[in-house]
């Protein structure tokens, strides 16, 4: 289980994390900077969230290493049209 | 079964079921397999032809046997089974279809990382483990935890409720270089036992959706909110139990005076199933007698105001990591 923290008031996320210390048997991970496969990076500037390590696990999984990055997957400029192509 | 499980388990023979989660899954695909050559794979057509049916079953056994060790060797096997029809004994060869793994080819750096491994072997069995101190005092410590906590405590067992079972599960913790860190034993109660509506009401632990995380975080990102992140251990055991529970004494630290005495469970226990649901209360709790909000959108999101301004908690579960 676990726990994501935020908000405004430094003194009371301190003096909270302080308190769960006292009564639950927790571990402080400091900054938020992964969940759920997500990496979070926290700047000034805002918030990326990317899942490269992700990719690469999935990547490592199905051998898929060794293949050459591409931008664009998918085909460009085509048109998607309702009433063509196969439901 | 018994002697063939002595063997497989035998001091010097680790042997690889499918089934087992061991921590060498993900070594072996990386070891050669050997297949031995000389060994008979396929049953012997003459035993067959004039057999009974039960004879052929005994007569068709073939079993993969991994063997593991430093040096290859082979392994054949002769077992005396008593045939159940006839009650008589008879020898029946099992035909080890036999797999053999060795460390040969493997550079030293690996080499010794295996060593170290393949050392500490977790046993699955009570009886081999009170005979092992290393394990005998990690089961003491482990119920030196549970009477801290306060988990239970020996009444006479109601005669309309049935006591479910526990087991003591075995664990060698491992430091990231092989080497071993930790014995652990844990007392697991059968939870598998529990029944709907007697046992057990709610199981269902609501826990954060992940739309509710990316909102906080979009949220944090737009006020320069920093976010904060805390694991929580032990969820299966701070849990008060509403239910009235009953387990059996755990195997080797039975009350000598009180034998028949059962524990009636006042937390939470490992593999019970109302384990999580208890926790979320629990902390739950908690936090709204710390002046903490429910969503009414989301249960495991808390907000609180206070004078310097607002706290944010969002509790969900890690899949990624280990459980």
């Amino acid at each position: 289980m676990l726990m994501i923290i935020t908000g405004d008031s430094a003194i009371d996320i301190f003096d909270l994390k302080k308190l769960l210390k006292q009564n639950f048997k927790m571990k402080d991970l400091g900054e938020l900077c992964y969940f759920l496969g997500i990496e979070v990076i926290q700047s000034p500037k805002g918030i990326w969230l990317l899942q490269r390590q992700y990719a690469l696990n999935k990547l490592t999984k199905y051998g898929l290493m060794s293949y050459k990055p591409i931008s664009i997957p998918l085909e460009q400029n085509v048109k998607l049209n309702v009433d063509e192509g196969d439901a | 079964m018994e002697q063939e499980s002595q063997l497989i388990n035998g001091p010097q023979e680790f042997s690889i079921s499918g089934s087992s989660s061991t921590p060498w899954k993900g070594i072996l695909r990386s070891l050669n397999i050997v297949h031995g050559s000389s060994q008979t794979s396929s049953r012997n057509p003459h035993v067959d032809d004039e057999s009974s049916d039960s004879e052929k079953s005994v007569g068709e056994e073939s079993r993969i046997l991994l063997v593991i060790t430093p040096k290859a060797r082979m392994a054949k096997k002769v077992l005396k089974t008593p045939d159940n029809n006839n009650g008589v004994q008879r020898s029946t060869f099992i035909k080890y279809h036999v797999q053999k793994l060795t460390y040969d080819g493997f550079v030293a750096h690996h080499y010794t990382y295996m060593v170290k491994v393949i050392q500490e072997v977790e046993t699955t069995c009570f009886e081999q483990a009170v005979a092992n101190p290393k394990w005998d005092n990690a089961m003491d410590e482990e119920m030196a935890a549970l009477d801290a906590n306060a988990t239970w405590e020996l009444v006479a067992l109601p005669e309309d409720k049935k006591a479910i079972g526990c087991k003591w599960v075995y664990k060698v913790k491992h430091n990231a270089d092989g080497s071993m860190s930790k014995y652990k034993a844990r007392l697991v109660a059968k939870g598998y036992a529990q029944t709907y509506g007697i046992d057990y009401e709610e199981t269902y632990s609501p826990v954060a959706k992940m739309i509710t995380v990316r909102a906080i975080i979009a949220m944090a990102a737009t006020k320069g909110w920093s976010l904060h992140q805390i694991d929580v251990k032990n969820v299966f055991l701070h849990g008060d139990l509403h239910e009235k529970m009953y387990m059996e004494q755990p195997l080797g630290y039975v009350d000598q005076t009180h034998p028949n005495l059962v524990c009636r469970l006042k937390k939470t226990l490992y593999g019970l199933k109302q384990a999580p649901r208890a926790w979320l209360d629990k902390i739950g709790q908690y936090f709204v007698t710390s002046g903490f909000q429910t969503s009414n959108a989301n249960f495991s999101l808390y907000v609180k105001k206070t004078d310097h301004g607002i706290v944010v908690i969002v509790i969900y579960v890690d899949d990624y990591h280990r459980r």
